[in-house]
């Protein structure tokens, strides 16, 4: 009857706003040269972008409705039968109402099976601690067999979701809702699992970083390096497990300042992950971890959310500043053009 | 004429007559004269009744002569009742499309969809002291299908647990109000869900709880039929039925859509009162807009006692504005001022009641 | 009879924001650019209210043009409407007239008279068919409406101070793709309560919320309501880039003061 107006978007328009979300496509492209590849939900295939490849491959794909222990379930079943699952959910909801089945039924048996996790962080930030999950790189990280993935944007995800098929056990990629920022330019960069990409050289600072928080790092550099002279170097590290211990220690002997941005937890996480290669070498190092504080967010918008917790680029940059201990100056010009 | 007659304490004997009489006659008019000659209050729970002259009396009644379900004389709530719980439930409507625009976007479709089990809920049947949200004795009210905040919120407000105008914060930074309730920080609200099949097994710890404290208060569990996909919900029903908690009432509200699509076409529910009864639960159908029915279902569930009992709500998603009833695009949506504005008035014109 | 805070607000968005875009048509129009080289003049334009004078004077100087709120001294030409209410509705393309002092220099009455003209162009009437005329009119909304939400915030209504006294430092970016063709790029930063309209790309940080027009058609159809706003993410000529929940704040903001001043 009436119409959608102005501005006016449900859940469903959503899925086409989300201009970045593109691994739901390119699931649906390597559906046409792979086979195997089959496609699971749970009640959340719009709001996860899977029903691309849900619309391109009827038959391939299976909604669990709101059931996510039985998703993951068979999921593993699926792929004992030889095909190759994609399984796709919130963060949250994966992580932890399908933890056990995760690590009992998919890890321990070492089957194929890829769990996209989406909304992850405190990306979901007005639907409140329900749906946020701060905790998954902690929880995936400590399951045998498992590959986790965190990919900066749509792109990064996309190249992540190609790679998934050639590494052999469960791999764990969590992305936001969809609405991030473009981080690279193009897909003409290498994306290897396990080795952390250099988005901005420098000798002064290092910061390792993923998901979201890349982007804003790299803008940080940018300020950093025009406003206060430093050369922080921003280093990309999308694959969480296994670590790229190489380039943390690289980082370590050329800047020996190491701050670590993540957008879950400082238990556990990214910091935890780097702290540890850091530990167990021996070398000294100037080392901070940012992320969520251990605690549970505030409820507010995303954006707001981030702003508050030191996570946007304005956050690194304070961070920053307060490991080389400088000042802090602010563009005042307020005329209008 | 009376089924059965529990916990009379004092009365004396004129009041009893009246009241006698009052229970058995049909015409509802001379029967609330009946009633509030003996003090009684209809904006009060019907289960107690406080006599003026004589020590409190708190007497509970069946009146109804035959089986719930199959055909039994409905015993419908006084007109002037049914109309203000009609009136409030379009209020709470309204309120909620307040609520989407303030959010910049709410699950609408599920909120507008239970506007009067939370009216007939808060503002009949629930022993509750707004001004004393934590009083151990209060029943308790889970909203496990939380992401219907949208409309249990504003009930809050429109009960007096907090005043409507903070609900403008909503979705805000530091806001107490969001997607999903948060008992920690929304005063009123017993449980933080929004994780689907959490409220049920917390359900079933209050009414042990409430046995173990030998404490009388109901707790009130409202599911989404999606909900009860997950599995956790039917490991709740098993035991609600195995220990026998009859002061658990479990609502579904049975709207039969979900975001991927219609209930029956993601995951087939039905037989869906069937599998409730197999597992131990009397079964009440209800259409979940008919304040009559709600009444008396909600009634015959607060006085069980020998099974669990379920009342499964058949609803309209988005039910109040006609553009978005029975629309599975409505789950979730933002909407701009003229969109809310057009809403506003489709809820105006509705009949209050069915 | 006084005038309301909604006509007074509107005068202060068009003499604030309406105004301003004639600078746009004089440079980019090559006929109206030659017509003003090298003219020296001082206009006030403003309405009776209450008593007092709702006006703003605009300084012409060989080709660039500056707009000052209030009354100026010794102006060239000077027009005054009745009422505010009049004014507004001269802006919005109706039927009033002013009373003009100065009429004795027709040639550049004649000159102010076809610029406000050409910001006409704004109008949702308008369809021009020429591909220059179109660009012209996509930049001169786009310009107009960053500078009417800056000055909405500074006028101190408040809804919109409320909205970005709320904010960090976060940059609304729109353009239209592609941009070294059309060079059409502008954008609204707030930060606690401070806002700025901008053209060009701001350099400093990458927006927060970016606007990106594939087309100027694209634009067109968008800005005209020849669709919805969601509609036209759906068809492609138009992409937002970032919180999908703040860009239709920002949307809503922008409805509202296109019906004041159209």
């Amino acid at each position: 009857m009436a119409a959608v107006t102005g501005t006016t978007w449900t859940c469903y328009d959503s899925s086409t706003m989300t201009s970045r979300e593109i691994y739901g496509r390119t699931l649906a492209e390597l559906g046409k040269t792979n086979d195997r590849i089959v496609g699971l939900s749970a009640d959340l295939a719009k709001t996860t972008a899977i029903v691309h490849f849900a619309d391109a491959f009827p038959d391939r794909f299976f909604n669990f409705g709101i059931a996510e222990q039985n998703m993951f379930g068979a999921a593993a079943g699926l792929a004992k039968a030889g095909l190759i699952p994609f399984a796709s959910t919130m963060a949250i909801f994966a992580c932890l109402r399908g933890g056990e089945q995760i690590r009992t039924d998919i890890c321990y048996q070492n089957l194929p099976v890829k769990i996209i996790a989406t909304h992850a962080g405190i990306s979901f930030g007005h639907a409140g601690t329900t749906h946020h999950c701060t905790e998954d790189l902690a929880v995936m990280r400590s399951f045998a067999n498992m590959t986790v993935i965190a990919p900066a944007d749509g792109i990064e995800t996309s190249k992540a979701v190609r790679a998934c098929l050639d590494i052999e056990g469960p791999v764990y990629i969590r992305i936001g809702r969809g609405f991030e920022p473009p981080c690279y330019e193009n897909e003409n960069y290498d994306f290897i699992p396990g080795k952390a990409v250099e988005m901005h050289a420098g000798t002064d600072l290092t910061i390792i970083c993923c998901g979201i928080a890349v982007l804003q790092s790299v803008q940080a550099a940018k300020t950093l390096l025009e406003q206060d002279g430093l050369s922080v170097r921003v280093l990309n590290m999308h694959t969480i497990k296994p670590i790229d211990k190489e380039a943390v220690l690289k980082a370590v002997q050329d800047t020996r300042r190491i701050l670590t941005i993540e957008e879950h937890n400082v238990v556990g996480g990214l910091g935890d992950a780097v702290g540890s290669v850091i530990a167990e070498s021996g070398k000294g190092c100037v080392f901070r971890k940012h992320g969520i504080q251990d605690e549970f967010s505030l409820i507010g918008y995303a954006e707001d959310l981030y702003a508050h917790y030191g996570l946007d680029a304005n956050g690194i940059i304070s961070h920053v500043r307060r490991m080389m201990g400088m000042e802090f100056e602010a563009d005042e010009n307020w005329e209008d053009d | 004429m009376i089924d059965s007659v529990r916990h009379i304490i004092i009365v004396d004997s004129r009041t009893l007559h009246l009241l006698l009489c009052a229970v058995g006659c049909k015409k509802t008019h001379f029967r609330d004269f009946l009633l509030w000659l003996c003090g009684f209050d209809p904006h009060h729970n019907i289960t107690r009744l406080t006599f003026p002259r004589t020590a409190h009396v708190w007497i509970l009644l069946k009146p109804y002569p035959q089986e719930f379900n199959k055909g039994g004389v409905i015993m419908s709530i006084a007109a002037t009742e049914k109309q203000r719980l009609a009136d409030l439930a379009k209020e709470l409507r309204l309120n909620i499309v307040d609520v989407m625009t303030y959010s910049g976007g709410a699950h609408i479709g599920g909120s507008l969809s239970i506007a009067e089990i939370l009216i007939m809920l808060y503002f009949r049947c629930l022993n509750i002291r707004p001004q004393e949200p934590d009083w151990e004795d209060r029943d308790r009210l889970i909203l496990s299908k939380g992401h219907a905040a949208a409309g249990l919120i504003p009930a809050l407000a429109m009960r007096g647990y907090f005043p409507l105008e903070q609900l403008k914060t909503f979705n805000h930074f530091g806001s107490p109000f969001a997607m999903h309730p948060d008992s920690r920080k929304v005063i009123g609200c017993d449980a933080s869900t929004g994780s689907l099949g959490h409220g049920l097994p917390m359900a079933v710890g209050l009414g042990l709880g409430a046995r173990t404290l030998k404490k009388s208060f109901k707790t009130v569990c409202i599911m989404g039929d999606g909900e009860c996909c997950e599995g956790s919900v039917w490991e709740a029903a098993m035991a609600l039925a195995h220990f026998k908690l009859t002061n658990v009432i479990t609502v579904v509200d049975r709207n039969r859509l979900m975001i991927d699509g219609g209930t029956e076409e993601v995951m087939a529910l039905e037989p869906f009162a069937e599998k409730w009864r197999s597992f131990g639960f009397e079964v009440l159908e209800v259409n979940g807009h008919d304040l009559d029915q709600l009444a008396d279902a909600f009634d015959r569930a607060w006085s069980a006692h020998d099974r669990p009992v379920l009342i499964l709500a058949n609803t309209v998603k988005g039910r109040g504005v006609d553009f978005m009833e029975g629309n599975v695009k409505w789950h979730y949506a933002s909407a701009d001022s003229s969109l809310a504005q057009k809403a506003r008035e489709s809820i105006g014109r509705q009949e209050g009641g069915i | 009879m006084a005038a309301t805070q909604q006509e007074l607000m509107t005068a202060r968005l068009f003499f604030n924001a309406a105004f301003p875009v004639m600078q746009v048509v004089l440079d980019d129009d090559p006929k109206m650019h030659k017509k003003f080289k090298g003219v020296r003049a001082m206009v006030q334009i403003g309405a009776k209210n209450d008593g007092e004078l709702v006006a703003c004077h605009l300084i012409f100087n060989d080709g660039k043009v500056a707009v000052k709120e209030g009354t100026a001294e010794n102006p060239d030409i000077i027009m005054t409407f009745s009422t505010v209410a009049k004014m507004n509705t001269m802006f919005r393309g109706g039927m009033a007239l002013p009373a003009i002092k100065g009429i004795a220099k027709l040639g550049l009455l004649i000159k102010v008279f076809s610029l406000l003209m050409s910001l006409m162009l704004m109008m949702p009437v308008s369809r021009p068919k020429d591909p220059a005329k179109k660009a012209l009119k996509v930049k001169m909304s786009l310009y107009m409406i960053t500078r009417a939400l800056s000055v909405y915030n500074k006028a101190g209504d408040p809804a919109m101070h409320d909205w970005v006294l709320r904010q960090p430092d976060r940059i609304y970016q729109f353009i239209v793709e592609p941009y070294e063709e059309t060079n059409i790029a502008c954008y609204l930063r707030v930060k606690a309560g401070n806002s700025k309209s901008g053209h060009g790309l701001y350099e400093r940080r990458k927006p927060f919320v970016l606007f990106d027009f594939k087309s100027v058609d694209g634009a067109m159809k968008v800005l005209l309501k020849d669709v919805e706003f969601v509609e036209g993410v759906e068809k492609g000529y138009v992409e937002t880039i970032g919180s999908p929940e703040y860009a239709c704040q920002l949307n809503d903001f922008m409805s509202i003061l296109q019906s004041m001043l159209t």
